[in-house]
């Protein structure tokens, strides 16, 4: 908020200075009317509308925002660790959805919320999408008395660098804040964000906007906020608001589908695209059109199919397709996403000089973390390997990995480290979450002062014997 | 040969010797005059003919860089003369004396006195030819008297048995003794030896007479520590007749030799590469790394000789040997081996400039009793010069090629070993007295030498130089080696490249160590006792020794056993195992580990004994150790200036790790250098990996192999590419990147 103002008295003064910098002496009589331009009191009045312009979009705005305040059961430190977070939401209907963040909304044992009325309830979680870093989920309104504010959705489409914007949530838990800004750009891609394409914004955000809403001076949610850059100062992103309804409709809808936690199902083809820019001077890449294919997963859709590295895909089901720029990327990864599940796709391939036609049948698209689980016998937590999870997939494609060890555990005692993939325990072979369960729940029946197994991990590549001896009780945590 | 310590110990021993008299059998004591008699003869004689002959030092700028020449600098040092005892011969006129080796140069003034107090002066003036003995002339005034000489009998030679007398003249603490002793002759002459015996122990410089008192001749040369209790050699009156060589034609000689043995020695700079050369034995770690070392020209067509030995692991880490002619001129030649049965080794060069070869003898021997020049080559402010000595064989043995192996048809002669007279340094050389190169100095090779502890892995070397036994190899038995004949040469001693001197032997596996769980956990706990030691197989690399041993993932490695020597077994045993990880994440394994290591020193083609535990139940297996195959260290690499980054080939560990297919082909990236063209595109496409990657693609094509690459790169600057398009690749993703190539880099 004081950024705000003080964004607002010095755009003011720099016009005023301008405006004083220009003015030519005043002469008292015989002066043409038409030299001298504004006059102060007319600052004064367009700095009153402005004013006015920005109170109205907050008051428009504010109401709906939620302060979020998660406990989230975290598993990295090798145990299950609880502790509260802070993030953001808006109201969007009367039911009492919440937009936010899958990063604030996950592995949350329970959320308290804080309304602009300082009225306080539980929420559950409705759906969750890793892939935009977007989440819903639903206040607990039973015991809630009077009208619900909701929150109006505008659209990202009309947004221009330069637009004034605000900012609101609760930067490290100062709840119901707001700060103003300007849309810095709007065409910022993440890998890890494959279907968003960002604004930027030099809005404050910092941890705890996350979840809240990119407001412009109607009122309206034109984004969400979710992340910023480290160390840097006014480097701030927000979810374009276009892409959140879509994922946001998805997610309630799939919920109310499958009376589950809603999810949204993509396609994957195991392409990873790159942009055609770079390739305008070269001799074996045209540069002009299609996308071109940068990688291609094993054992996926597109290496079933033949597909390569330097392979561009011109068309699909014989709909043009154009990746020029990165930021152009987004768009297209959204196209892939959106082909039919087990369905036949013809793609429009060139390769060298030949335009070919190749079928692909693209698979459900799977996560990037998998699911954890905690061992508390063996002071260790472990995460399931995705297909889609780097580094760790290339190893071994499934199975479990060590997510966590405490110290003075007896994973760590006995020299597992974090890391490490679990390829057998005992002499039984782990190729999911579900089989290291089930074996880690027959292990742990064990005789005491006979508890000891023989794994065997892989080791950023290598295999790995460790005898895990687990016959000392686990500590207590010293509080 | 420390000739020095004979006549003092020997001085000591005669005066022990001398309260007792001398020795007569009972016969000889009946038929001779008494011994009583004998010796009141003998001492009277010595009193009148024997001399003791001081020899003062000349003063030299600096000591002659001789080996063994401390024993002339030492008297110098301290002002002493040097003493030798000898006789008058030839009507007063000269002094027969020992030749000790003094160099004529280092002739001072030389005076000699008798019993009875009379000095005389003398100066060199002639060398036998066939005796380490020398006659100095006598200055005798116009009146003087000369003094009286002694004439040696013309006699039998003494037959084994025989008894003998030996007197000698010397001063103690300025007071003149004669000491005579005896002893019976207990060798007979060795070949080429007239009139010559052997006794048991002796002096030098002694006059030898019968028992019947009658002087026969004169003790010329003496070993003290030859068994049993040394030995004298002694010439008679054949002696004074014998060949002389004056001391000018001595001095001219030597002069004239070492001259034309000049003309043919050059000094080769040795520049070795600066980092170690890999695995190794403790010895080769601490190579000796010559920089300066003479060689011989022997031919016309650039081969040197350098009869000095180098250790291999010098040999391996050489860089470069040159030259510079006598015009300044550098030149670079090529080490071609080093001898497999002696200390020296042959280096070639492509351009020689005219330089004369030295002339070989085909003397296949250098008998006992020989004369023979000594040439010693030193560097004295930059300038090569040769020493030359007058020396002589005073011991000629056959040697034995192979001193521990007990199959006879390796027993065969490897040469002679040759003990001269005179001191010698390793390289010396040993020519006729015309001027032919007969020998030089070196140690043998044996073959399979002691090999003490686990160190010695391939350290044959010499049969130990003991004090004054150095070798003489002669030239004429080592035409192969001079003509650089690869079988005369050992093996795989070449200078290495970076990359090949780290070749590693392998058996082709990945392995973590062992503890006391994991060996409970297997059953293994009695053969690895207890964890203690054993080396769990983790990983086995197709086509390796171990796969085609039917080792697998969790057999348990225990011990080392090379050639079947049970006191050289080595137990196998790892303490922690070292991460493939690199700076940029996960990477690829060093194939130089703790296993491998102990196999290279073990060393490759010996076959050794492996035992391990599989399947619960222990076995053995006989194998013969072999290199392995390429791997990221030693894989042929390229460094392209143009793009700025080095590729080399992938090799098998690579391939595992990175889950490559048999057919894969692809280069590895080892560096990529900052601000240049592929590190620029790496990080323009946020490929934030810039080693350890790898390539698979350039303009579509798939690339082989690092001479692959290097052809692509020719064709695309022919072509004038502006642009090269890569696919690379780093733990299973790929990326398509633009790189735009410097083509006025490299070439």
């Amino acid at each position: 908020m004081k950024k705000g103002i003080v964004l607002v008295v010095a755009i003011s003064l720099f016009c005023i200075t301008l405006i004083f910098a220009q003015a030519p002496e005043v002469e008292p009589e015989g002066t043409d009317p038409a030299s001298s331009e504004v006059k102060p009191d007319e600052i004064a009045r367009a700095v009153a509308a402005f004013q006015e312009i920005v109170s109205e979009a907050k008051k428009k705005a504010l109401p709906s925002l939620v302060f979020i305040k998660p406990v989230q059961e975290r598993l990295e430190g090798g145990e299950a660790k609880r502790r509260q977070i802070y993030g953001s939401g808006v109201i969007i209907d009367r039911e009492g959805h919440v937009i936010t963040n899958n990063h604030v909304a996950e592995k949350t044992k329970e959320i308290r919320c804080v309304l602009f009325d300082k009225s306080e309830m539980d929420a559950t979680v409705v759906g969750l999408d890793e892939a935009t870093d977007l989440a819903v989920i639903k206040l607990d309104l039973s015991e809630y008395k009077g009208e619900l504010p909701v929150a109006t959705l505008g659209t990202s489409s009309m947004l221009s660098e330069g637009n004034f914007v605000l900012a609101l949530g609760a930067p490290m838990g100062f709840s119901r804040s707001v700060s103003l800004g300007v849309v810095s750009n709007l065409e910022r891609y993440f890998e890890s964000a494959p279907y968003t394409l960002w604004i930027q914004t030099d809005a404050a955000i910092n941890p705890g906007n996350s979840g809240g809403p990119l407001v412009n001076l109607k009122g309206e949610v034109i984004g969400i906020n979710s992340m910023k850059i480290p160390f840097a100062d006014n480097l701030g992103f927000a979810i374009p608001v276009d892409l959140v309804k879509d994922v946001v409709k998805k997610l309630i809808e799939n919920a109310a589908k499958t009376g589950d936690e809603g999810k949204i199902a993509r396609s994957w083809t195991g392409i990873k695209f790159q942009e055609m820019k770079d390739f305008s001077e070269s001799e074996t890449i045209k540069g002009e059109e299609g996308v071109l294919v940068g990688s291609i997963h094993p054992n996926s859709p597109a290496s079933k199919a033949g597909l390569r590295p330097g392979d561009i895909i011109l068309g699909v089901n014989g709909k043009k397709v154009n990746c020029i720029y990165q930021h152009e990327l987004p768009a297209t990864q959204r196209f892939f996403a959106a082909l039919p599940l087990d369905k036949d796709a013809e793609l429009t391939v060139l390769r060298g000089d030949e335009t070919t036609k190749v079928n692909i049948v693209p698979k459900i698209r799977g996560k990037r973390e998998g699911d954890e689980m905690e061992c508390k016998d063996w002071g260790m937590t472990v995460r399931e390997i995705e297909p889609l999870t780097p580094v760790f997939s290339h190893f071994r494609d499934r199975g479990v990995f060590v997510l966590g060890l405490k110290y003075k555990g007896n994973a760590n005692k006995s020299g597992l480290q974090e890391y490490d993939i679990i390829v057998k325990l005992a002499d039984v072979e782990i190729n999911s979450l579900g089989e290291f369960e089930a074996e880690y729940n027959e292990l742990i029946k064990m005789e005491k002062g006979h508890r000891k197994v023989l794994v065997e991990v892989n080791r950023f590549g290598y295999p790995r014997y460790v005898v895990v001896d687990f016959n000392k009780e686990p500590e207590e945590d010293e509080e | 040969m420390k000739k020095v310590a004979i006549p003092v110990t020997a001085a000591l021993l005669c005066m022990m010797l001398f309260l007792n008299g001398c020795a007569g059998t009972p016969e000889e004591k009946e038929t001779a005059r008494g011994p009583k008699q004998v010796n009141a003869e003998v001492l009277e004689l010595a009193k009148q003919v024997l001399a003791v002959v001081k020899i003062e030092l000349a003063e030299r700028d600096e000591p002659l860089d001789l080996p063994g020449y401390e024993r002339i600098e030492g008297p110098r040092k301290k002002g002493v003369p040097i003493e030798l005892t000898g006789v008058f011969v030839e009507g007063g006129q000269y002094v027969l004396v020992p030749d000790y080796g003094i160099p004529l140069d280092d002739f001072g003034k030389v005076t000699v006195h008798t019993y009875d107090g009379r000095e005389y002066e003398a100066e060199p003036h002639s060398y036998f030819m066939d005796a380490s003995a020398m006659l100095l002339k006598v200055s005798l005034g116009e009146n003087d008297e000369p003094p009286p000489s002694v004439v040696f009998e013309e006699i039998d030679p003494f037959r084994f048995g025989d008894s003998y007398l030996v007197a000698q003249l010397l001063e103690e603490d300025t007071v003149m003794r004669v000491a005579v002793t005896g002893g019976s002759v207990r060798y007979q002459s060795a070949e080429g030896e007239e009139e010559a015996g052997h006794f048991g122990f002796g002096q030098l410089g002694a006059l030898v007479l019968n028992p019947d008192g009658k002087p026969v001749g004169f003790a010329v040369s003496a070993r003290m520590w030859d068994a049993p209790q040394g030995r004298t050699s002694w010439r008679g009156a054949q002696l004074l007749r014998s060949q002389r060589i004056s001391c000018e034609e001595m001095k001219e000689m030597l002069d004239s030799l070492a001259e034309t043995v000049k003309k043919s020695v050059i000094k080769l700079e040795f520049t070795y590469r600066d980092e170690d050369s890999g695995p190794s034995s403790r010895y080769d770690e601490y190579g000796s790394k010559p920089e300066e070392l003479f060689g011989l020209v022997v031919d016309q067509k650039g081969t040197v000789f350098v009869p000095q030995d180098i250790d291999e692991a010098s040999v391996k880490c050489i860089d470069e040997i040159a030259f510079r002619d006598k015009d300044g001129e550098r030149h670079v030649g090529a080490f071609v081996g080093l001898s497999k049965n002696f200390g020296g080794f042959v280096v070639r060069f492509d351009e020689m400039p005219p330089v004369p070869a030295v002339r070989i003898s085909p003397a296949d021997g250098m008998l006992k009793g020989r004369p023979f020049v000594s040439a010693h080559i030193v560097e004295k402010r930059g300038e090569t010069a040769v020493l030359t000595q007058f020396n002589r064989i005073e011991e000629a043995k056959r040697i034995e090629k192979s001193r521990y192996n007990t199959d006879p048809a390796s027993r065969e002669d490897a040469g002679w070993s040759l003990n001269a007279r005179l001191a010698a340094a390793m390289g010396d050389l040993a020519l006729t007295t015309d001027g032919g190169l007969v020998a030089f100095i070196s140690g043998i090779k044996y073959p399979d030498a002691s090999k003490t502890g686990d160190d010695d892995w391939r350290y044959r070397r010499y049969s130990p130089d003991y004090g004054d036994t150095a070798r003489y190899i002669l030239c004429s038995r080592i035409a192969d080696t001079l003509a650089g004949a690869e079988d005369c040469f050992e093996e795989d001693v070449k200078p290495k490249t970076k990359r090949e001197g780290k070749k590693v032997v392998w058996l082709g596996v990945e392995y973590q160590g062992m503890n006391k769980d994991l060996a409970e956990m297997m059953g293994v706990k009695g053969p690895t006792n207890s964890g203690e030691k054993g080396l769990f197989v983790i990983h086995v690399y197709p086509d390796s020794p171990a796969a085609k041993l039917g080792l697998k993932k969790g057999d348990i490695l225990l011990e080392v056993i090379p050639e079947g020597k049970i006191d050289q077994k080595k137990e196998l045993r790892a303490s922690g195992t070292h991460s493939g990880y690199g700076r940029y994440g996960p990477s690829w394994r060093d194939r130089r580990n703790y296993l491998t290591t102990l196999l290279t020193n073990i060393g490759k083609e010996t076959e050794i004994e492996l035992r391990y535990v599989q399947d619960k139940s222990e076995k053995t297996a006989k194998i013969t150790l072999e290199l392995s195959p390429p791997d990221f260290e030693t894989a042929e690499k390229y460094k392209d200036e143009v793009l700025g980054l080095t590729v080399k080939n992938l090799t098998y560990e690579v391939r595992f790790f990175a889950k490559l297919n048999p057919g894969d082909n692809a280069l590895v990236v080892d560096k990529t250098e900052s601000g240049r063209p592929m590190q620029v595109a790496l990080y323009t496409k946020r490929f934030l990996v810039p080693e350890r990657f790898l390539i698979r693609k350039i303009n579509d094509v798939e690339v082989r192999d690092v001479r692959h690459y290097k052809t692509l790169m020719k064709q695309f600057r022919e072509q004038k590419r502006e642009s090269l398009t890569f696919v690379v690749e780093h733990m299973g993703v790929s990326m398509v990147m633009e790189v735009k190539p410097d083509w006025s880099e490299g070439e």
